[in-house]
């Protein structure tokens, strides 16, 4: 038995939720075909408009496991529940405690049968002629974030920060051969600590705002004179590198340093009492940008002016690499960091959606659905461009309302129609943007493909 | 973490089990001892009437490997029943000498027969079904034997008959059962009726709506005299008429105690320090009720959360919740919750030869299916049950195909969907 063991991401079988095509039993018949008896139900309830697929997810506590009275089902360390058959005496206790449709009592064999993925190489999911059903591999997605954990004991930012989220993951990516580039904003707690205590196992610079990555240039130069493989990277905020520290990081991309610069971007002044800043959504409330009857008696709606959009502007300098990332979209992040570290002819920008749950007046645990949902409603378009060609790495062709985001969070509750109408349209015009520079000036890439 | 604790079990079934695997989730080094009364590898009484019938072999029935002791880190002293507790002191006494100290002690100790009160019972052998040593007698009497009679019609009375002929298809069995169903509490009457029909028609006879009052001898053959005055022959006699928490070790210990041990939602006792879960413990039903629920599920989950408070969490039981499976020759029989509507409830019913299915609804949501000769998802409709999920506009599919009727509607409510 496994005490304590840290958590593993396992790979798993995928099924997007009725999202079958009626009448489709390719994947049970597959099943068949290669077990025997089916353990994958479809579920085609045509009164209802429902056609979906469900089978065991192989749960972490199986509750099957614990009420089996024969010890016939075993999780392995695979994170596969198995079924033994040859112990199962068909009593269907399992299937009293499974609420999960995941084991069922056969009637033709009087025994319990169950999915065990087929070890990792699952015949429905092959058979399936949708996508619907898919096996994913989660396990690979480990190894791509599989540096040790930057941190120290003890990290200071509020408990669910984004920022933080996305540190952690970026340099679980990038490995401990880094000098880690930090200004004022929360993310410096990260880089550098607080007073003598550190944070971050890295090696740190703790900048100005104003000149970031004219201290990288510097830095980086001097590295690889010395024929050192260490990376300078910066992790700051939307605040140094929209506003206050926009024009080294253009002078830099300009002149092809090679450094890699991530952006958290929580749109806003977080820190310092939550003040607006350029990127901040057109709407949102700030203590600048407030809601309500101002002293003068004029109505204020939160701020009134569109977000910039920094990561165009970073790819329309030709930089070697841009790309925009979001903590929801791990994979994705992933992806995009390897494809930064490997730009080393030039500047390479990743703008990281890194939603601030405290500022954005939402829950603890909300940081990660926001940034979900601000990609499924095109919020915030997940694109990357190499020397300014461009593609959409997550194209959402059937956007969700954009009250599924703005709903998430207190920020913006004081829209109403029109004012969602108005965030629509700029959300849209982003997106829109975006779209058209992928079809005016597409991605490059002789004889690869995406590796997402 | 904090100071080791020292945890005691008493028992290796399913909850003691489920607790041992609680604690370690949040204390890895804790001292564990489980005491059990049996020599045997622990396994659950489940078994029993499939290791009868030939279904299963007894190398397969141990709960966990024999490896899964060691690797959990803790001690199993099997054959070292407990036969008191000195509460203050904090001690077991174990049988044969010896005490054991505790810190936090788990009450797992399962279930014992009950024997029926009868005239001349010790006239001929009267045997019981809960133990692995009761399956060894039973076997070896069966040798030889063509007429068996079993008293009680409950889950145990009905698996053992149905074992019997299994295992010796020219077995004449009588099962004597003083409810005037067979499967009484876990079946409707209908349903009930059906099975009896299936086991007639294996040459089973059913004595129902009396029951045995003594014990005889004829003609060298066991002869029970039953209540209606009647009587049945046999070579062979066998009790399953209920089963109690075994709790005789506790006797004077202090805590408090109805039927079986009382406990919170916590699985705590009266005493702090010590909880009780399985067959033992008398907590409260998902609906509120307090009583004994004796089912596998049940005993795992009142593991877990034993284990889990055991260990410094805090964490509650869901309540117990009706729900039987069974499978006799070929046909499956499942039921959650309440069999038969209350007052105010409605009961709607779809039958189609072998096919049968029964909703009990209070207002919009479920409070009881059984569904017979169809496939259905018992564990789908104690969720639907338990979580109060509105299934009103869905009862007539939920009745005409509950098995992916049942799962959609978990699934979708799981997945928080309207």
């Amino acid at each position: 038995m496994a005490v304590m063991a840290p958590p593993a991401l396992r790979d798993t079988l995928c099924i997007e939720w009725g999202a079958c095509p009626p009448g489709c039993s390719d994947c049970v018949e597959a099943c068949a075909r290669a077990r025997g008896a089916p353990r994958i139900t479809a579920l085609h309830l045509a009164e209802v408009s429902f056609h979906g697929a469900l089978a065991c997810g192989q749960c972490g506590e199986p509750a099957c496991r614990d009420a089996c009275p024969t010890g016939a089902l075993v999780r392995e360390e695979s994170g596969v529940v198995r079924l033994d058959q040859e112990r199962c005496v068909g009593c269907g206790a399992c299937a009293v405690a499974c609420a999960w449709g995941g084991i069922a009592l056969e009637t033709a064999t009087g025994r319990a049968s169950k999915c065990d993925t087929c070890d990792g190489r699952p015949a429905c999911a092959a058979a399936c002629p949708t996508g619907a059903l898919r096996w994913v591999e989660t396990s690979a997605l480990a190894r791509r974030f599989g540096h040790p954990d930057p941190f120290t004991q003890g990290v200071n930012l509020c408990p669910g920060c984004a920022a933080e989220l996305g540190f952690r993951l970026a340099f679980r990516a990038i490995g401990p051969d880094a000098v880690v580039f930090a200004a004022p904003g929360c993310a410096c707690m990260l880089a550098c600590g607080l007073g003598t205590a550190a944070t971050t196992r890295l090696p740190s610079v703790m900048s100005l705002m104003t000149n970031v990555p004219s201290l990288m240039t510097g830095v980086a130069r001097q590295l690889r004179r010395s024929g050192a493989r260490t990376r300078a990277v910066a992790f700051v905020g939307d605040g140094t590198t929209a506003d206050v520290g926009f024009q080294p990081l253009s002078g830099a991309a300009e002149r092809g340093e090679p450094i890699v610069y991530i952006c958290y971007d929580n749109e806003g002044y977080m820190n310092t009492g939550v003040q607006r800043s350029s990127t901040t959504l057109q709407g949102a409330r700030t203590m600048t940008t407030p809601v309500g009857p101002g002293q003068s008696g004029k109505a204020h709606a939160g701020k009134t002016q569109a977000p910039k959009d920094v990561p165009v502007l970073m790819a329309m300098h030709g930089a070697a690499y841009v790309a925009t990332a979001s903590v929801s979209h791990p994979e994705d992040f992933a992806a995009k960091l390897e494809r930064a570290l490997a730009a080393e002819d030039g500047l390479a920008y990743i703008h990281l959606y890194a939603p601030c749950h405290v500022g954005w007046q939402a829950p603890m645990d909300a940081a990660v659905e926001i940034a979900r949902m601000a990609v499924l409603t095109r919020v915030f378009p997940l694109w990357e461009a190499r020397r300014g060609r461009f593609r959409m790495t997550h194209p959402i062709a059937h956007p969700r309302p954009l009250g599924d985001f703005a709903g998430l969070m207190g920020r913006l509750r004081h829209l109403d129609e029109d004012g969602l109408r108005a965030l629509g349209r700029t959300v849209e015009e982003r997106y829109s943007r975006v779209e058209a520079l992928c079809a005016a000036l597409p991605w490059d890439e002789p004889g690869g493909t995406h590796g997402r | 973490m904090g100071a080791s604790l020292r945890h005691v079990i008493v028992g290796a079934g399913t909850a003691a089990l489920a607790a041992v695997e609680a604690i370690r989730v949040s204390r890895p080094a804790d001292p564990i001892t489980l005491l059990t009364a049996e020599p045997e590898a622990p396994y659950s009484p489940t078994v029993l009437p499939h290791l009868l019938a030939g279904r299963i072999d007894e190398s397969r029935i141990a709960l966990r490997p024999a490896a899964f002791f060691a690797s959990a880190g803790c001690r199993l002293l099997a054959g070292r029943p407990a036969v008191a507790l000195c509460a203050d002191r904090r001690v077991l006494r174990l049988a044969g000498g010896g005490e054991i100290e505790f810190d936090r002690l788990l009450v797992a100790s399962g279930s014992e027969p009950i024997l029926p009160a009868l005239d001349n019972p010790d006239a001929v052998p009267l045997h019981t079904f809960t133990r692995l040593a009761d399956l060894r007698g039973l076997s070896a009497a069966l040798e030889g034997t063509s007429r068996v009679a079993v008293l009680g019609a409950g889950l145990i009375g009905m698996e053992l008959a149905d074992a019997i002929v299994h295992r010796a298809p020219g077995a004449r069995v009588t099962v004597v059962e003083q409810e005037p169903q067979v499967l009484p509490r876990a079946f409707a009457r209908q349903d009930a009726g059906a099975v009896q029909e299936l086991f007639e028609s294996r040459g089973v006879e059913f004595r129902l709506g009396c029951r045995a009052v003594a014990l005889g001898r004829r003609d060298g053959a066991a002869l029970v005299t039953l209540s209606d005055g009647g009587s049945v022959e046999a070579d062979l006699v066998a009790a399953c008429v209920g089963v109690r928490p075994r709790l005789g070790f506790l006797a004077g210990a202090g805590l408090a105690m109805g039927r079986g041990l009382v406990v919170d939602r916590r699985m705590a006792t009266s005493i702090p320090g010590i909880y009780a879960a399985g067959d033992v413990a008398e907590g409260p039903g998902a609906d509120g009720t307090i009583g004994c629920h004796a089912v596998l599920p049940t005993a795992a989950g009142q593991g877990r959360v034993a284990g889990a408070n055991m260990a410094g969490r805090s964490v509650e039981h869901e309540g117990w919740l009706p729900a039987n499976v069974f499978s006799f020759f070929g046909r499956l029989l499942v039921s959650a919750g309440a069999t038969e509507a209350t007052e105010g409830q409605t009961r709607l019913e779809q039958a189609s030869g072998a096919r049968r299915g029964r909703l009990v609804l209070d207002g919009d949501r479920l409070v009881g299916a059984s569904f017979s000769g169809m496939p259905a998802d018992p564990g789908a409709l104690c969720w639907l049950i338990r979580e109060r999920v509105p299934v009103r506009a869905q009862a007539e599919l939920l009745l005409a195909r509950p098995l992916e009727t049942a799962r959609w509607l978990c699934a979708r409510a799981q997945r928080g969907a309207a």
